[in-house]
């Protein structure tokens, strides 16, 4: 694992992989748009409206793999002191506040002709908007210190506590009253929808999945050379 | 197959989410790379000066 902490074997990784990523995100976010907006029937209940599934499902898949992204990071740092997992939490928690207030936008659009209301405050949306705020807290804690390292142990601590959110967001439909619908696709008897809602949907989450690796991986390079600045700026300092 | 431009009363929802997501999504993306980009310019303009200034200390 500690073969990946040299910054520049990390850089050129990540080049190996962007232009793959790239790929996957054009052709995957191409083929689930068009299914999900010419290819897949509505809903015989919720008629047009089941199209913003396609894009509120993976929206909400990705803000809990982030923030599993985030804490395992912060397990990383704090175990093991690997020094390129303080800039992965950090490079990955705005991608996960991102698809969290996308989840909870997209499901307040679909909830108002669905159920008639944009909020309500149940377990699930309830959960998901605890994780948002786990997210607004982790960033804002990195901001708070000078000390970059303190600053990310503090914040890597908040991510761990935190992580009991996630499978109460998971099973929240199952243990309370709840307007959302028991899971219908990660199910240990398989997916109980019909495969032209799955295909779009399965589509437009590798879409996100490879959107995440992208940016990802982005925002760990701009990390690496905030890191190199302030180093050349420290050295510049010393010399005078 | 469905009309795209015509989805009825639930017309503004679907579009005010899939515009909500794109804004999003692009909008982070655009920040990141610009933000790199601007840290890897900043950490090129930077080496020079370490070179110059330990070329000046050496003479």
């Amino acid at each position: 694992m500690h073969r990946f902490a040299n910054p520049a074997q990390f850089n050129r990784l990540a080049d190996r992989i962007l232009p793959w990523a790239k790929f996957v995100l054009a052709a995957s976010l191409l083929y689930g748009l068009y299914l999900a907006f010419l290819g897949s029937p509505p809903d015989r209940q919720q008629g047009e409206s089941v199209r913003i599934m396609y894009v509120h499902v993976p929206a909400a898949w990705m803000a809990m793999f982030c923030y599993m992204v985030v804490a395992g990071a912060s397990f990383t740092e704090i175990v093991w002191r690997h020094p390129l997992a303080l800039l992965a939490g950090k490079a990955a928690a705005p991608i996960g506040a991102t698809f969290t207030a996308l989840a909870l936008i997209t499901g307040a659009l679909w909830g108002k002709p669905t159920w008639g209301t944009y909020w309500q405050w149940d377990g699930r949306m309830t959960s998901v908007l605890v994780l948002f705020f786990l997210y607004l807290g982790y960033m804002a804690i990195w901001r708070s210190m000078d000390e970059e390292d303190k600053a990310g142990r503090a914040a890597s601590i908040l991510a761990l506590v935190g992580v009991i959110n996630i499978p109460i967001i998971k099973f929240s439909v199952e243990w309370w009253n709840t307007l959302h619908q028991p899971a219908s696709v990660l199910r240990l008897d398989g997916p109980t929808i019909d495969s032209s809602m799955l295909w779009p949907l399965l589509l437009m989450a590798l879409a996100f999945k490879a959107y995440f690796v992208i940016v990802f991986l982005y925002r760990m390079k701009l990390e690496i050379n905030r890191r190199k600045l302030t180093v050349l700026r420290m050295s510049q300092v010393n010399r005078r | 197959m469905t009309d795209l431009f015509d989805m009825g009363s639930v017309g503004p929802f679907v579009w005010g989410a899939y515009g909500a997501t794109f804004v999003g999504l692009a909008g982070l993306a655009v920040i990141s790379l610009r933000a790199n980009a601007q840290a890897a310019k900043e950490v090129e303009r930077m080496r020079p000066k370490r070179r110059r200034n330990k070329a000046e200390e050496e003479n």
